[in-house]
């Protein structure tokens, strides 16, 4: 797939940043150890936070996280992510695993409404969250832009599913 | 076909534009419209009142309510059958036919149904056809050819629809008055609101029972503009809603699409459906709902009729009458069923006013057709003498148009969907819901409340208070307000009559127009034995046409009530399910997306000329080149692979990361085999087991560090093996860390005698010889520069490495694989070589020689699952079956040139019995047998028997049962 080119209009682009670095992280000491490394780490399980260093941190789970990049190249708090030898932290594998689209445009809400059936008010992604569910079929992370939903959302999704969701996410780039 | 009728001027015509004509046809006749009309309006206004015949007799049929709450406007337009012309905007060019004819509209030569009638009551074809015996076959086609709705068509262009998700914190279902002050309640204490409504303009009732307003158009724009300002509310309109399912989630049909609801409070303001009279001939175009009427003239714009008689049970047919009078229609007579003094005294005055003539205490006994128009020319109104009787003479009145105000249902579809039941009571004759799903309310006249009437004019008081009364109530169960607003008395009038059914001695007084049944059918269905309503409405198929007994639900109940010596309350009315309107399969079935996995290297396979094949989700290569030459290339393939080197993507295996103190623990307990003695760095095949001891799924467990295990698992298999892996270790509570890393890593297999070769040019500083890198061993160490995990192992039977890396990786190592083999004369190889050359090693598949019932002893696993070496999922069972023994074997097999085709699935027999099936075969090598592997009777499984084969046309053929593997007995070229 081409990566980091804009498909689409104003209304809805679609862009693919799947060569975006990003990380991941899960296991009972993993919490302790970022926290160590002064990383600072959202309170909620599916909310999200910005780092002042740059990217945002994912909580997935009770003991997951995801960094994900804002920059084309990884950026200093990727190391912290990346040097975690305690016992019970494991690495995922989420740069390789997982392809990441972003939607942005003002029909942004719209598509989210024909692509996810998940209520954005409630699954609080009006209010840094993001929400784990389906898109198109295929199981996704769906995280909000930081100006809000109706300025868009990134997908992370399977990486084998590139193409397919690419596909359909360009199609409703066409349709508008 | 009556004259053509004049259009009124504004403000009739609500939707209607004068300056814009529209031309289409109907069965072939040339008409012109106005922009704005239905289908059905613009044939009304043209003259044109029967759209359609009846299902069983092949009457003429005319629009009834105007309101698409009926089948009799169900029409084909430009090819689509069952389009509902008194809903479908008209358009330019628009073509139409009439349905269930014979020959066209006018002269259809099955209209000879009509006087059969008294030969196919209800439910003949169950007790007519069955004798003698096979007479069904010959009469089943015939009745199918004539019944039916409308004809598909075989080269329907593919219909694309979206699907749509919205939410809310209320929704509110109608958009009448009642409904829109529940939503703006609503709204205007801040919850999000969605209304929908499925005509094209709000206002319900108002926008034709509207005589109380001074600029009724005026009216409708106002409360269109003050929905449309308020913020918090989502306006759907022209959008059916289909259905309630749990939860409050509301299918709605809207421009050709489905949007799915889901609210946290749900607010049914669905109204109600004026009710048909049931009397001989009630079914003749001409005979319309009293809002119909009301419907024409106010939003089209038409006048209804010339001399027209309205028979009611209420002051909706009084209001209809002066409508119609205003509207330039001579009205005969008012036929009311009431006793004299029960009409709204001031309306009665404005019948008087207007020299409308009014006769209470009466109903019409018959309605008549003119013999060429078959349309409608007079009625007879008797005087009623007891319920469902009349007197014995009447008069005759001349007429065009008999409108009928015959009571009202209340809308309770969805909410009954929902688990509502409807309640009966006797003394007002009147249907109402209770039992409503939390968080459903309802509001308007499916409540009952259908606001007062003031001097004689409808004036909304009670009914917009109640309906925001109830608003609140909502509001308050989700915490926006404190306290609900104060309920006002919203008492109604009775609309309805105990008995508003004449049977007739010639019949055709029907109950059901969708189904054509008449009162004899539901009382003959109850006379034999059919005494439930339920069993009445399959027997006799009431309520199960297209209008989903929005007409049929109450005069059938009242029939079966009575025949049965019942209360209405206690037979009740039919099942209410979704859909409440037809919705279009391509509706629901919404985009055509049907995902599809591509690995790293999909792009290196269609540039080498792969022809592609699923697995599972996958697209995977086949083989390499064109499908006209597919044997070959297979053949190719193999022997390349047998002889020199070859690579194969198998990124598509599942892969398991397991990590954690507790991981050789967990996996020791999933899989079969043992696994606490694998030491790190070495592989070892395993199989895993459900509860049951059967096979779910197998792969390869490499130990890459103490506490570390990456697992291979089948392509079509991981998910589940994942599920189960995640679920035991959550129940065993142990300490481990299981990851699918699937997607994240893409994997190759290099295969061949030369295989070694090619790995050292990649892999210039790991020693591979025999004994540093020995069968099933495994080893993380760089590739071409990539970090990777080696794996010896030798699925096609030959030595081979598996390379597993990042899938970000993917290509690079391809390509560096390709470059490296150059000189040996690698090659790629697809999954159909893949598939033959582990036949030819007797090794199974799980998933295609296995099903959901292989113990592991029919498949020859029997050393691997051994349940006296301790415990493991699935290992009690498989002692249990093993005690019991095992009926089945799979065991390898050749056929011998020219012995026949054999394919995968065939069959296995022994003498008449079918003892097994074919799991696996292969295309015959040049000159050599057929060889598969096939299930049969373990007591017919050493090699040398016999097998009796069954291919797919019939033919029985005789291959012999060998040993597998058939190829390179003792593994010797696979552990070089």
């Amino acid at each position: 797939m081409v990566m980091n080119k804009k498909t689409g209009s104003s209304d809805f682009c679609v862009i693919n940043l799947s060569h975006r670095p990003r990380f991941g992280v899960r296991g009972r000491g993993v919490s302790a150890a970022l926290s160590d490394r002064r990383v600072p780490l959202p309170n909620h399980v599916n909310t999200w936070l910005r780092l002042s260093s740059g990217g945002i941190t994912l909580r997935t789970g009770n003991h997951e996280y995801w960094w994900l990049s804002d920059a084309e190249q990884s950026g200093g708090d990727s190391t912290a992510w990346r040097n975690l030898s305690e016992p019970d932290c494991y690495p995922l594998f989420c740069r390789d695993s997982h392809c990441w689209w972003r939607c942005s445009g003002a029909a942004s809400l719209d598509v989210f409404g024909q692509l996810f059936t998940i209520d954005p008010q409630r699954a609080g992604l009006f209010a840094n969250g993001f929400a784990q569910t389906q898109v198109a079929h295929i199981n996704a992370i769906v995280v909000p832009a930081e100006g809000g939903l109706a300025m868009g959302f990134d997908i992370l999704c399977d990486s084998s599913y590139e193409e397919y969701i690419g596909g359909v996410l360009n199609e409703m780039a066409a349709e508008r | 076909m009556t004259d053509s009728l004049d259009r009124l001027s504004a403000p009739a015509g609500l939707l209607i534009d004068r300056s814009r004509t529209v031309n289409f046809d109907f069965e072939g006749r040339r008409h012109q419209g106005l922009s704005g009309d239905s289908l059905a309006s613009a044939l009304y206004a043209s003259g044109e009142r029967a759209l359609s015949r009846s299902f069983k007799y092949h009457r003429r049929r005319g629009a009834l309510s105007m309101a698409g709450q009926d089948a009799n406007t169900l029409v084909s337009v430009n090819g689509e059958p069952n389009v509902l012309a008194d809903m479908i905007p008209l358009s330019e060019g628009l073509s139409a036919r009439a349905q269930n004819t014979w020959g066209g509209l006018r002269f259809d030569a099955l209209a000879v149904m009509n006087l059969l009638g008294g030969l196919l009551p209800a439910g003949f074809y169950y007790r007519a056809f069955y004798r003698p015996r096979g007479i069904w076959q010959f009469w089943e086609p015939v009745i199918r050819a004539m019944a039916g709705l409308g004809v598909l068509p075989n080269r329907a262009p593919h219909a694309l629809s979206e699907k749509r998700h919205l939410h809310a914190d209320v929704v509110v279902v109608g958009a009448g008055p009642a409904g829109i002050s529940a939503a703006l309640t609503a709204a205007r204490h801040g919850a999000s609101v969605i209304l929908i409504d499925e005509n094209r303009r709000v206002g319900g009732s108002l926008t034709y029972d509207n005589a109380h307003l001074k600029d009724p158009a005026q009216r409708i724009a106002e409360l269109e503009e003050t929905l449309r300002s308020e913020p918090g509310i989502t306006l759907l309109v022209d959008s059916v809603c289909t259905g309630w399912f749990a939860d409050h989630l509301l299918s709605v049909i809207s421009a050709g699409s489905l949007i799915k609801i889901r609210a946290r409070r749900c607010i049914l303001a669905t109204g109600s459906f004026q009710q048909h009279l049931v009397f001989r001939n009630n079914d003749l175009p001409g005979v319309i709902l009293a809002s119909a009427a009301q419907r024409l003239i106010s939003l089209y714009g038409i006048r209804p009729g010339r001399r027209a008689v309205v028979a009611t049970v209420n002051d909706e047919g009084l209001q209809c009458a002066l409508d119609l009078q205003r509207a330039g229609t001579e009205v005969q007579v008012v036929v009311d069923l009431r006793t004299v003094g029960l009409a709204d005294s001031a309306l009665q005055e404005k019948l008087f006013q207007a020299g409308i003539r009014y006769e209470a205490e009466s109903a019409i006994n018959e309605a008549r057709a003119g013999s060429r128009s078959g349309e409608l020319i007079a009625v007879d109104i008797r005087r009623i003498i007891a319920a469902g009787e009349l007197a014995a003479a009447g008069e005759i009145i001349y007429c065009d148009l008999l409108c009928m105000a015959g009571g009202t249902m209340p809308a309770y579809q969805l909410a009954c969907q929902g688990g509502a039941r409807l309640r009966y009571a006797e003394e007002s004759a009147e249907f109402s819901i209770e039992n409503l799903p939390l968080g459903m309310y309802l509001v308007g006249a499916v409540r009952g409340v259908r606001g007062e009437r003031v001097s004689g004019e409808w004036s909304g008081i009670g009914l917009e208070q109640d309906a925001a009364h109830v608003a609140s109530l909502a509001l308050q169960s989700l915490g926006l307000i404190d306290e609900p607003s104060v309920a006002v008395s919203a008492a109604s009038a009775p609309v309805n009559h105990a008995w508003p059914i004449f049977a007739h001695g010639g019949g055709k007084e029907f109950v059901d127009l969708d189904e054509d049944l008449q009162v004899a059918d539901i009382q003959g269905s109850v006379d034999l034995g059919y005494r439930d309503v339920q069993l009445v409405k399959r027997f006799s198929t009431v309520g199960m046409g297209p209008s989903q007994g929005r007409h049929a639900s109450l005069p059938t109940a009242l029939l079966v009530a009575r025949a049965t010596d019942r209360l209405v309350d206690e037979t009740g009315v039919t099942t209410a399910r979704p859909p409440f309107a037809a919705e279009k399969l391509s509706v629901l079935a919404g985009p055509p997306r049907h995902p599809v996995r591509h690995t790293s290297l999909h792009q290196r396979h269609l540039n080498m000329g792969a022809t592609m094949m699923p697995a599972g989700a996958w697209q995977r290569p086949a083989f390499y080149g064109s499908p006209d030459r597919r044997t070959a290339l297979i053949q190719s393939e193999v022997a390349q692979v047998r002889t020199g080197v070859g690579a194969i993507d198998i990124s598509t295996l599942g892969g398991l990361e397991i990590r954690g103190p507790d991981s050789c623990e967990l996996l020791a307990h999933i899989y079969a085999n043992p696994l606490r003695s694998l030491a790190v760095g070495r592989a070892r095949y395993v199989i895993a087991l459900n509860e049951m001891g059967f096979v779910i799924d197998d792969g390869v467990a490499c130990r890459t560090a103490e506490n570390n295990y990456y697992v291979t698992a089948t392509t079509t298999g991981v998910d589940r093996l994942y599920r189960e892996i995640t679920r035991w270790n959550a129940q065993w509570r142990l300490d481990v860390d299981v990851v699918n890393v699937s997607s994240a890593f893409s994997a190759v297999n290099v295969a061949g005698p030369a295989s070694r070769r090619v790995m050292a040019a990649l892999c210039p500083d790991l020693a591979l010889d025999r004994n540093d890198f020995p069968f099933m061993a495994c080893v993380n160490a760089p590739v071409a520069g990539i970090a990777a995990r080696i794996v010896r192992v030798g699925f096609v039977g030959e030595l081979g490495f598996e390379i597993h890396i990042p899938s970000s990786r993917g290509a690079e190592l391809w390509d560096s694989v390709f470059k490296a083999g150059r000189d040996h004369g690698i090659v790629p190889f697809g999954v159909e070589a893949q598939r033959l050359l582990r036949l030819e090693k007797g090794h199974v598949i799980v998933g295609q020689d296995t099903d959901g019932a292989t113990h592991p002893d029919e498949v020859g696993l029997s050393w691997a699952a051994k349940p006296e070496r301790g415990f493991f999922v699935g290992g009690r069972s498989v002692a249990m079956h093993r005690a019991k023994g095992i009926g089945r074997k799979l065991v390898g097999f050749r056929l011998k040139p020219g012995a026949g085709q054999i394919a995968e699935g065939d069959l296995v027999m022994s003498g008449g019995d079918i003892v097994g099936h074919v799991t696996s075969c292969g295309a015959p090598l040049a000159g050599g047998d057929t060889i598969g592997l096939a299930y049969t009777a373990d007591t017919q499984a050493m090699a040398g028997d016999l097998l009796r084969l069954r291919a797919l046309d019939g033919t029985l053929l005789t291959a012999t049962i060998a040993d597998t593997p058939f190829y390179d007995h003792a593994g010797e070229r696979q552990e070089v």
